[in-house]
């Protein structure tokens, strides 16, 4: 199951020089991305969002993001199938993919995990703070 | 038939001759035994009589005048030497015999006479009104008589052998003799009579009747009419008898005698003059110092008599015996004929339809068993006849029938084989109705959840200001509902766990683990929230590593989690719960995990109700502690996959411990 994060301190006002990090949202539910892409903003993060699978693919090819996130049902090709396409490519399969969903069944996490995704996000399990704490960590920051 | 009865007739015969000479045996043995213990006791008592009358003859030496008149004729004596003994006997026996002379006078009416006449001869008259004894006489120590109840034969008794023999042993026992005067036998006795420092002072020789000593043998019981006694000496004269006998009669050409025993005692059969009479015997062995006279006591009782029961049993054997095998003999000969005929008879016809001839009958007549055995087997055999005639025709018919069930048949399975297909069918929309249910339940789940998200999230945000910032007060109020959404995802997540369990869709991994593991790792996981809560949780883990078990390491956790949970959830701040990994204290091979809180406990009266889903107690409801009541019940069903239950123990307002034990796995 996904570890909590318990020991990283929320980190906002990152400094102006550096590089800001490019996050894809891949959510249908519009009230959580707004939640979400205020929230990574404000960490200093630059958010794109994709409604659906199909949007989600064509953005990743037009331009790679250094980190995804994922929900798992999604209208038309749902998250298993982007994590699986994602991580049969040779382009994208090290961006690291962060699983984002309310499904949390064991053999749901367990066949994520096994398709290659970094970190299972149950949402109904977590605050946003927790959430760009992660992100935070996996953007290198 | 002929040889059976043979047997039979030989057992009985050796079974009865043997119990009858083993009882025999027996018996005479019995009664040998009891008549030589008559006999060893009536020579006892002759024995213990002859010591009694010798003792009281000692007895009587002591008396004072006696001993004063021997002092004195002794000390006379001494001055009056040899030459006046010899000049007094000669004179004596000189004298005719039925002359008693002034001097012998003076010896039967001096003090010591009157006294031996009292102490033997009167007191017997006036007591018993016959004499016990014919005659008693001192003399002093140089053998010359001083006193005596009549006259003597001699004056001086010195040179006797009795007197030698009294002097040097103590006392002597003379030979039976005949006391012409008296009429009567006799057996003297001589005692040696001290004084009181134990010199020889005199003898005094008292001369009683043998009946007298005998006598007692007379009063004995006669258990059989055909009893007889006998005292005989070693020699073989007769000494006593219950029937007529001469006294001193040798008897030891007699059979009875020869064949007496060299033993002390025994018994033997002997013929006497055509009677068989059983005769034991018993020979003296003295009593006290007097070590007896070598007598024997011989009891006879007539066989036919002592030995009667023994022959009433062996007529009654003999009765049975002959009866029994009188009665096998008829038995055999006529039942041999009423039976063994009519067996010969159908076991021939029996081997006549085992060859395939079905036209057997028997002719038995009688109207006994017999009788309706052969009718029976008459009335089979004609039955055998017909069935085999109709088989042929009802093989043809059931063969026609079996064709036709055949045809049925095949169109039965053609039916059966679509059947099955169409069951196939259903049972694949089945499984994808309950796939598609699975499903359903985990997207419903994943439904709800998305709304409660949304909450949660912006709930989260508001309070970290991330819309601008918010008052102290709203910060609390939001916190609260922050908590409530919380609950809300653990209850939707608990149904689900719910649902799943019910549906057997619960995986269950098995493995080889450590239970401590399990523990630690929930106690690491809780330890924030009892932290936050107030309430210290500890782990107390054995100090040795237990033995593995066989378990699922994640349903474990979840119900060690829900437990902790649980205890900290109802025990108030400052309490405190333990979470315990210990060898079960009462069986062996057995892990034992304790939570246990100090909180509020379960009331008495709910305890049962403990594990069902939903049961929350009484006081926890009106305390309003937050829970589902769905957690215990999770854990049973969690711990029953693991052949184990949850116990506890709880009081009301003092705390509850809960627990379960798991078996090591056996090496």
């Amino acid at each position: 199951m996904a570890e909590k994060p318990k020991n990283i301190l929320p980190l906002r006002g990152i400094s102006h020089g550096e590089k800001k990090s490019n996050v894809l949202i891949i959510e249908d539910e519009k009230f959580l991305y707004n939640l979400l892409e205020q929230k990574f903003q404000s960490a200093g993060i630059n958010v794109d969002g994709a409604i659906d699978g199909e949007t989600a693919l064509k953005k990743i090819a037009e331009h790679a993001p250094d980190l995804i996130l994922l929900d798992l049902l999604l209208p038309g090709i749902d998250g298993f199938e982007v994590l699986k396409r994602l991580k049969q490519d040779e382009r994208f399969k090290h961006i690291p993919v962060i699983v984002i969903s309310n499904l949390g069944e064991t053999r749901d996490i367990d066949s994520v995990i096994k398709l290659g995704a970094s970190e299972y996000i149950i949402k109904a399990e977590s605050s946003p703070q927790e959430i760009t704490d992660i992100v935070l960590k996996y953007c290198g920051k | 038939m002929t040889a059976s009865f043979f047997v039979i007739f030989l057992l009985t015969a050796v079974f009865g001759i043997y119990s009858l000479v083993t009882t025999q045996r027996a018996l005479r043995e019995t009664v040998g035994r009891t008549s030589i213990f008559l006999a060893r006791n009536q020579i006892e008592r002759i024995d213990r009589d002859i010591f009694l009358k010798i003792e009281d003859i000692q007895l009587y030496s002591k008396d004072e005048i006696l001993q004063k008149t021997l002092l004195e004729s002794n000390r006379a004596f001494d001055q009056l030497g040899s030459e006046y003994i010899d000049e007094k006997d000669s004179d004596w026996v000189s004298a005719p015999k039925d002359v008693i002379t002034p001097f012998m006078k003076e010896l039967i009416e001096n003090e010591v006479s009157d006294a031996l006449r009292e102490e033997f001869i009167s007191f017997w008259e006036r007591k018993y009104g016959s004499r016990a004894y014919g005659e008693a006489f001192v003399t002093n120590k140089y053998g010359a008589n001083i006193a005596q109840t009549g006259k003597t034969s001699d004056y001086y008794q010195a040179d006797e052998k009795w007197w030698q023999t009294a002097k040097e042993k103590g006392f002597s026992v003379g030979n039976i003799e005949y006391d012409e005067s008296a009429g009567v036998w006799t057996m003297p006795f001589g005692v040696r009579i001290d004084d009181r420092e134990g010199n020889f002072i005199g003898v005094i020789k008292a001369i009683p009747y043998i009946k007298e000593l005998v006598g007692e043998v007379e009063l004995t019981t006669h258990r059989y009419q055909t009893t007889e006694l006998k005292l005989l000496t070693v020699s073989g004269q007769l000494i006593y008898s219950s029937r007529a006998f001469k006294m001193l009669d040798d008897v030891s050409g007699e059979n009875f005698f020869k064949q007496i025993g060299a033993g002390t005692e025994g018994f033997f059969i002997s013929q006497q003059g055509g009677r068989e009479v059983l005769f034991s015997y018993a020979r003296s062995d003295g009593f006290r110092n007097f070590a007896g006279l070598n007598w024997i006591l011989l009891i006879g009782q007539d066989t036919s008599e002592v030995f009667s029961t023994v022959y009433t049993l062996r007529d009654t054997l003999i009765s049975v015996m002959a009866l029994l095998l009188g009665l096998v003999g008829f038995l055999t000969l006529v039942l041999g004929r009423t039976f063994s005929n009519p067996i010969k008879k159908l076991t021939k016809g029996a081997e006549n339809i085992s060859m395939g001839n079905l036209d057997v009958q028997i002719q038995i007549e009688s109207k006994d068993e017999m009788g309706k055995l052969a009718f029976a087997f008459n009335e089979m055999t004609s039955r055998l006849k017909k069935s085999y005639e109709n088989l042929e025709e009802q093989v043809k018919k059931r063969t026609e029938e079996l064709n036709n069930r055949v045809l049925e048949l095949d169109k039965t399975a053609k039916l059966l084989v679509r059947r099955d297909f169409e069951l196939l069918q259903a049972n694949e929309t089945l499984q994808k109705i309950d796939e598609a249910k699975s499903r359903f339940v985990s997207i419903a789940a994943h439904q709800i959840r998305t709304p409660i998200s949304a909450i949660k999230w912006t709930i989260h945000m508001i309070m970290d200001n991330d819309f601008g910032k918010i008052p102290k007060a709203a910060k609390s109020a939001l916190e609260i509902a922050a908590v409530s959404v919380d609950r809300l995802v653990e209850l939707i997540g608990r149904l689900l766990n719910v649902a799943s369990i019910e549906e057997g869709r619960f995986v269950y991994n098995f493995s080889e683990i450590a239970i401590e593991d399990v523990c630690k790792r929930v106690f690491t996981e809780s330890i924030d929230s009892a932290k936050r809560r107030g309430v210290s949780l500890q782990i107390f883990l054995p100090p040795n590593p237990l033995p593995p078990i066989w378990a699922d390491f994640d349903n474990l956790l979840i119900v060690v989690q829900n437990l902790v949970d649980n205890a900290l959830r109802y025990t108030p701040r400052n309490g405190s719960v333990e979470i315990i990994v210990a060898l079960d204290s009462q069986i062996q091979g057995l892990a034992r995990v304790s939570v246990k809180d100090n909180g509020m406990g379960i009331p008495k009266r709910q305890e049962g109700l403990v594990g069902q889903k939903f049961f929350r107690g009484d006081n926890v409801v009106r305390e309003q502690i937050s829970g589902t009541g769905l957690g215990l019940y999770i854990i049973s069903k969690i711990l029953e996959k693991h052949d184990t239950k949850l116990e506890f123990e709880s009081e009301e307002g003092k705390g509850s411990t809960f627990f379960f034990t798991l078996q090591f796995i056996k090496k």
